[in-house]
């Protein structure tokens, strides 16, 4: 059993991401829970800085979550980071939910992170196959968690795929939430290096596992008249896995 | 829409530059790349990283003791000692030593310190020949700039950059080859190192036992200036000591492995005092300056003050590589920039500082001394917050926004609310043009459409009881 953290940006924007996540992990016999009154970390208020409005959400979030003990499971790093790192900042002086945050903390995964480090999932014996070249956008907010190359991995079991390796792995596509409102002309410039070396791989897909950046990579690429397909490695994995579930 | 200071303007502009950031790019590359190379070498990096970050609070929480120290071990050998509280105390300091020796000519050796304490303008007022020698730092003076780099100065200049500073300046006719180039510059600074009365270097770092003052190049030309003219001044802020040689080994470890990729300086000199066979200066100064520090180690961002401006954080983040040193409003530039100048000039100037970051996270990851630059960048954008420097739009946005999260109904309203105003502006599923804050991110980028129906209720409508799925 795993409880589902929609993520509020995987829910507005790209619900089929989500979809695909829950069906990777029904596949694996994991049965899912979704709970349905779920909002939002409070990531975006805190990284603005505004952290007593921040605070509020977390609460609410906490109380949401609370309600079981399974492990939460999204299909975002930051968005985990957040649970994982930055909630221990915001209840310092608040003793219950610092527990309730550390104990959520201790249970909260990120997809590609449950695969492979819980599930040991390989996907090479599981027959999964994509026939199309693909590249890999590492999100920053995996570095907290520890997490190197367990998506790539997943990647490369998968056969008949084309997996083109991108230029500077680990730099930032400029994202980072509010930096792109308050400094539009500065992020520009950081996605423009980052949609020059996914041109430069050559590849027909752009996998991505925040959707924080595949709207700043997407967005980017569009306005500057070559769009890039993309879709979350949990749709990469459902699709290669083949029509059943 | 959110307010900002000088300091934004400057980023877009800057950021505009592509060949601003191609020549960032080599240069950080070629320094971060460095560093990836040659840290492994030391086996077990984070437990060498904590080593220096515990050491670095060990010097800090003990400033008192082991400044006592270094002052009488470095008075014993002769080196006289000046405390200037203020950027301005330091200065007059410097002004003083050099009217009491008749002092004509300086030469000095790249340094933060006076850089923070604007310190050549005073002196050329005076009436005083200052030549800054560090290769980079004199292409740097030569163009009338500043710093473009805590560590490389002219990382902002290309081959070609410099090629047409020395046509104009010094009166160069060769070709754009750096080594020429080098020669060029030589031939100029040997002439003035053999004229100059003083020697002014800034410090790595102090030893306190035994009292040495210790400076790091790779040109050579730092030992020249402590050691050939007749005074040698050297300046620094109370907070770069160690406490032994030992301690210096670390440090000294650390700072050219993860500053440039080497596994030490080419020239690491330590000076203790004065000449006492005739060759060297005949006096020693130290310039020992507060300006803030001792208000910053009693605040809540005392940690910064382990910086050892390896630049290795400048080197690491992707803002710096696209916007340079030079939109930053004081010398310091970069991750550690946005959080050391707001401490040095006050947040009500400052405020944009830590927020041009995407906190990516590297420049804490990169750290020798594991300064938590990212979470300092976070509470002073709090401090920010609390201050209201983010303007009332801002702040009602966030408050709004946190409200919807603890309600249900208010979210999904919220989410439908905006598919509805949204989806007529949208052509193909994407927005070109948003008003408001949101603006920003249309300015520069596409919006996609939000999705018909979001996941929460595609999923309310497939499982009424909430437990399955499809």
């Amino acid at each position: 059993m795993a409880c589902l953290f929609v993520t509020c940006l995987g829910d507005t924007f790209y619900p089929g991401a989500v979809r695909a996540t829950v069906n990777v992990l029904r596949r694996f016999g994991v049965e899912v829970v979704c709970p349905q009154d779920q909002t939002c970390c409070g990531q975006p208020m805190f990284n603005a800085g505004y952290f007593e409005q921040s605070r509020e959400a977390a609460r609410y979030f906490i109380d949401v979550f609370r309600r079981t003990s399974d492990p939460v499971i999204a299909p975002s790093s930051s968005c985990v980071s957040m649970i994982r790192h930055s909630y221990s900042k915001l209840f310092a002086d608040e003793p219950d939910y610092l527990r309730a945050a550390g104990e959520l903390a201790d249970r909260t995964w990120e997809f590609s992170e449950y695969l492979v480090k819980k599930l040991n999932i390989n996907l090479g014996e599981l027959g999964a196959r994509f026939e199309d070249s693909v590249t890999y956008h590492y999100s920053c907010h995996f570095r907290p968690l520890g997490i190197v190359d367990e998506p790539i991995t997943l990647i490369g079991q998968i056969a008949g795929i084309d997996y083109r390796p991108i230029e500077r792995l680990r730099q930032c596509c400029g994202f980072g939430g509010t930096f792109s409102l308050n400094f539009p002309e500065v992020s520009e410039a950081i996605v423009r290096d980052k949609v020059e070396c996914i041109g430069r791989t050559g590849a027909n897909w752009l996998i991505f596992s925040d959707a924080g950046c595949a709207m700043n990579i997407t967005g980017y690429a569009h306005r500057a008249g070559r769009p890039i397909k993309a879709m979350h490695l949990a749709e990469l994995i459902d699709r290669s896995l083949g029509e059943q579930s | 829409m959110t307010r900002h200071t000088g300091f934004y303007q400057k980023t877009a502009e800057a950021s505009a530059k592509r060949d601003l950031a191609s020549k960032l790019y080599v240069a950080t590359y070629r320094q971060s790349d460095g560093r990836q190379a040659i840290c492994p070498e030391l086996g077990d990096v984070e437990h060498f990283r904590q080593l220096s970050a515990d050491l670095r609070d060990h010097v800090l929480k003990n400033l008192d003791t082991y400044l006592d120290r270094l002052v009488a071990n470095l008075e014993r050998a002769g080196t006289k000692i000046h405390w200037a509280r203020t950027a301005e105390e330091a200065r007059e300091i410097v002004r003083r030593v050099a009217a009491d020796n008749a002092v004509k000519r300086i030469v000095k050796s790249k340094s933060m310190i006076t850089e923070e304490i604007d310190l050549n303008p005073v002196l050329e007022a005076d009436g005083i020949e200052v030549t800054e020698t560090d290769l980079g730092e004199y292409i740097v003076q030569l163009a009338g700039q500043k710093p473009g780099h805590i560590v490389t100065p002219a990382v902002h200049c290309s081959t070609q950059d410099v090629v047409e500073i020395f046509q104009k300046k010094i009166g160069y006719n060769g070709p754009a080859d750096p080594t020429k180039l080098t020669k060029a510059a030589r031939v100029i600074l040997r002439d003035k190192f053999r004229n100059a009365d003083m020697g002014i270097s800034g410090v790595n770092f102090a030893v306190a036992d035994p009292g040495l003052i210790a400076i790091c190049t790779n040109e050579g030309n730092g030992r020249y200036v402590t050691t050939r003219p007749r005074i040698y001044l050297a300046v620094m802020g109370i907070e770069r000591i160690v406490p032994d040689l030992e301690a210096a080994a670390l440090m000294l470890k650390m700072l050219a492995r993860f500053s440039t990729g080497q596994r030490i300086t080419q020239y690491t000199t330590f000076t203790a005092g004065p000449s006492r066979d005739g060759e060297g200066p005949e006096q020693v100064h130290l310039v020992l300056v507060d300006n803030g520090r001792s208000g910053i180690l009693a605040g809540k961002y005392w940690r910064i003050l382990r910086c050892i401006r390896c630049g290795s954080c400048l080197n690491a983040c992707p803002v710096f590589r696209h916007i340079g040193g030079h939109c930053f409003p004081g010398c310091y530039s970069g991750p550690i920039g946005s959080i050391l100048l707001p401490q040095l000039l006050g947040l009500d100037k400052s405020f944009d500082l830590p927020k041009a970051s995407s906190l990516c996270g590297l420049c804490g990851d990169v750290c020798p001394v594991k300064v938590p630059i990212p979470d300092i960048l976070l509470d002073l954008r709090h401090d920010s917050a609390r201050s209201g420097y983010g303007g009332p739009v801002e702040k009602i946005g966030m408050t709004v926004m946190a409200k919807a999260m603890r309600r249900p109904w208010m979210y999904r309203f919220g989410q439908r609310a905006m598919r509805w105003f949204l989806k007529p502006m949208s052509k193909n599923g994407w927005i070109r043009y948003l008003p408001g804050p949101p603006g920003g991110w249309t300015s520069v980028k596409d919006l996609p459409v939000p999705a018909p129906r979001s996941f929460l209720r595609q999923w309310q409508a497939n499982n009424s009881d909430g437990q399955t799925t499809k």
